[in-house]
């Protein structure tokens, strides 16, 4: 029976997103037995995983206490980690995937026998070595993005080359919960004055990931407007903490003690979240485990909170919350979706509203409502189908005419134009940095240049410069040379800085394509 | 020199008919009523007996002052773990035959080496919850050697020195390094440095390394 072990030594956040890739893997091959590599005070997240066989589970609470004083020998530290790992060193893997891409994961991938390691693991050299092209941007690329451009869960199912699948049961179910829920939901839907549909709309009261609260202002208004409604009803979720609670009092202060409560712990709430229309939440478990099921999710989140995406299926919402009234874009969404008339204050927004939609390369997320930073857009737009062709998907056309399309023809090329200028700043440092090479090869006395060059390169990658996702990739291609032999390793660089100059010649190109086509729209509407 | 052989314990009777251990000419309990006595002491400590589950308690005697902490244990706490430690064997002896416990929650170890004793890992794993400390006084002045050497103990660093604690496979790993009289994070810097990695177990103490740096990091976050 074939062996993946999966090592998972970060946050609750990659655990709970974990769910998905453990479901597809499980489903492309149903005979293989999936174990985990995790810390012992983690181990509570898994709670609902289905389809793991067994964990093995670093206790570094332990190792911590022992390290922190001066009374314990690091015997007991070293022991205990050894004492963890040593079935996993005992075992012939057939795969071991670095999931939580972190350093403790890349050091024991290495130490560990596999026939195949995914992810990031160490060389004998002590570089980083990645697997393949998908795992190269998970640990070069992907770290120094403001957003993410594409999901980590589309970069991890790539990375193991396996579709990512949507069926099957993904986590467990307290059968007993979820015939009290059904039964309980089914009631209050009866209890619904309307002979059409009606929509349980879930608001979750548990904070997010980053210690952000939930809005009270904006959540009374929605209720209230809700609550008038014959075709809605507002559903608090909790999940147990004590300032929940006091929230819940709070709110129903203004409704006179009527709203409907559930305090769903981890094991309940997927059972809840199944009998929901809508989840208006926070980015935290309850929108993540509301996602995994499929229930549509409006996520409100700060822009300060841009960098990580948590939604996974397409035709749900994010609402970038400027610490404003966000209860309008709400009750917008919810007429939208289920064609309904809840009176709201405006259609205009001040805060950016954004889609999850699906096109040729997979999800992205497209702003539909509010103000648009439209050079950011692009940026976004862009960059997304550029770095989807440096993992080697074609362009696609339907992007072009979208970008076309949608943007207007000046304000296109204003921005080609200095994405070109941005373009050329990269280029030009490549090309210095490949005639310094030679001058090096030449003469020792020339390394130090070469190197400066180099770095400078390298260094752009953590910049804003749209070609940031190259130069990521070039980064991780130079990290994985393991040789000690400089003849080698400048054989080795010169040979990928010829594939940063083809993968910079991807980015010319599409430009071109935007660009083209942009100015065959102009001509045609000029000669109209 | 054992104390077994040179130690002499007197046992005398309080007026109220209860035994007394005596060393040295020095009562480690009240002649007139030890077990009031102990009450009075207890009282001092309520506060501390109310907030912490966890006792670690300097010194045995004949168990009057521990009998009334895990009285005051009881009422607070539903749980609780008290540990004695007493280094002079003759008392340890003297208390099973006159007066022993009967209380699982409490556990007597009867060592002189302060070294052995932080070996031991069912010792650490008390220490780690982080126990309130009592000391009994006559007997802390009895032992005051042992008890002060055990107040200041430092675990020693280098490798060498805890080379015998650590499991058979991690001791055998290390014999291939040169120089194991220095601490864990100097081996791992052979490793990173001159030694470079030559084994999956190097992969491990780099791991272990990560480990402990990513840990230190998240407490200061």
């Amino acid at each position: 029976m074939s062996k993946t072990l999966i090592t998972l030594l970060s946050n609750q956040i990659d655990i709970f997103g974990s769910i998905h890739l453990i479901n597809s893997l499980k489903k492309d091959a149903p005979e293989k037995e999936i174990f985990v590599l995790t810390y012992s005070d983690q181990l509570k997240y898994f709670s609902t995983h289905k389809n793991i066989s067994d964990f093995y589970s670093i206790d570094r609470e332990f190792i911590k206490g022992v390290n922190e004083s001066e009374l314990y020998s690091d015997s007991f530290a070293l022991n205990s980690f050894f004492q963890t790992i040593s079935p996993c060193y005992d075992t012939k893997w057939d795969t071991i995937i670095n999931f939580s891409n972190d350093e403790v994961s890349a050091y024991v991938c290495s130490m560990l026998e596999a026939e195949n390691k995914i992810g990031t693991y160490i060389s004998s050299y002590g570089s980083p070595v990645t697997s393949n092209n998908w795992a190269n941007y998970l640990n070069f690329v992907s770290p120094n993005l403001k957003k993410d451009i594409i999901s980590p869960n589309t970069i991890r199912h790539y990375m193991n080359n396996i579709p990512y699948r949507r069926d099957g049961e993904k986590i467990k179910f307290n059968n007993e919960f979820t015939q009290v829920a059904t039964t309980n939901f089914s009631r209050i839907r009866q209890s619904l004055n309307t002979t059409g549909k009606s929509f349980m709309v879930g608001l979750s009261l548990a904070q997010s990931f980053n210690g952000e609260k939930v809005d009270q202002d904006s959540y009374i208004e929605i209720i209230e407007t809700i609550e008038s409604s014959d075709e809605f009803k507002a559903v608090l979720i909790l999940s147990g903490a004590e300032e929940e609670k006091n929230l819940v009092n709070n709110l129903n202060l203004h409704f006179d003690n009527s709203l409907i409560s559930i305090n769903a712990d981890r094991s309940a709430f997927p059972s809840v979240a199944l009998n929901l229309d809508f989840l208006i939440s926070l980015s935290n478990e309850h929108l993540m485990f509301a996602d995994i099921l499929e229930t549509k999710v409006i996520e409100v989140r700060s822009e300060e909170n841009m960098k990580r995406s948590y939604i996974n299926n397409s035709e749900n919402y994010i609402i970038y919350n400027c610490e404003k009234n966000f209860s309008n874009e709400v009750l917008l969404i919810l007429n939208q979706e289920c064609e309904t008339q809840l009176p709201v204050t405006s259609m205009k927004s001040p805060h950016k509203v954004y889609m999850t939609a699906e096109d040729d390369y997979g999800l992205l997320l497209t702003q539909i409502q509010g103000p648009i930073d439209i050079e950011s857009e692009l940026t976004y737009h862009i960059e997304r189908s550029f770095h989807f062709q440096l993992l080697g998907f074609p362009i696609s056309p339907e992007f072009v005419k979208n970008i076309q399309t949608g943007v207007e023809p000046k304000v296109l090329s204003e921005f080609l134009t200095n994405s070109k200028e941005d373009l050329t700043d990269t280029v030009k440092t490549l090309l210095a940095t490949l005639r310094s090479l030679k001058g090096a090869k030449q003469s020792e006395k020339n390394l130090n240049n070469f190197v400066l060059y180099l770095d400078q390169l390298i260094q752009k990658s953590r910049s804003t410069s749209i070609t940031k996702g190259a130069l990521g990739l070039f980064e991780g291609r130079i990290e994985s040379i393991n040789s000690a032999n400089t003849e080698e390793n400048m054989k080795a660089i010169e040979k990928y800085l010829y594939a940063l100059k083809a993968d910079l010649q991807v980015l010319a190109n599409l430009f071109t394509e935007l660009a083209t086509k942009d100015r065959a729209v102009r001509s045609s509407e000029a000669s109209v | 020199m054992d104390d077994r052989t040179t130690t002499t314990l007197e046992i005398k009777t309080s007026r109220n008919g209860l035994p007394v251990p005596v060393v040295k000419g020095i009562h480690l309990h009240s002649i007139y009523n030890p077990a009031k006595e102990a009450e009075a002491f207890v009282q001092n400590y309520e506060k501390t007996l109310k907030e912490n589950n966890h006792v670690l308690i300097l010194g045995l005697g004949f168990g009057y002052h521990i009998d009334q902490i895990e009285k005051s244990l009881s009422e607070h706490h539903e749980h609780f773990n008290i540990l004695v430690l007493e280094p002079n064997y003759k008392i340890h002896e003297g208390f099973r035959r006159y007066r022993a416990f009967k209380n699982s929650s409490i556990t007597i170890i009867n060592t002189k080496d302060v070294n052995e004793l932080f070996k031991s890992e069912q010792f650490i794993n008390f220490l780690r919850q982080k126990p309130s400390i009592i000391k009994h006084d006559p007997s802390f002045n009895l032992d005051k050697k042992f008890y002060t050497s055990f107040l200041k103990y430092k675990a020693p660093t280098n490798v060498q020195s805890y080379f015998e604690s650590l499991n058979d496979i991690l001791q055998m790993y290390l014999t291939d390094f040169e120089n194991t009289e220095v601490p864990i994070s100097n081996v791992i810097d052979q490793i990173k440095t001159d030694r470079g990695i030559r084994n999956r177990f190097d992969y491990g103490l780099l791991a272990f390394e990560a480990l402990s740096k990513n840990i230190k990091e998240v407490s200061h976050e």
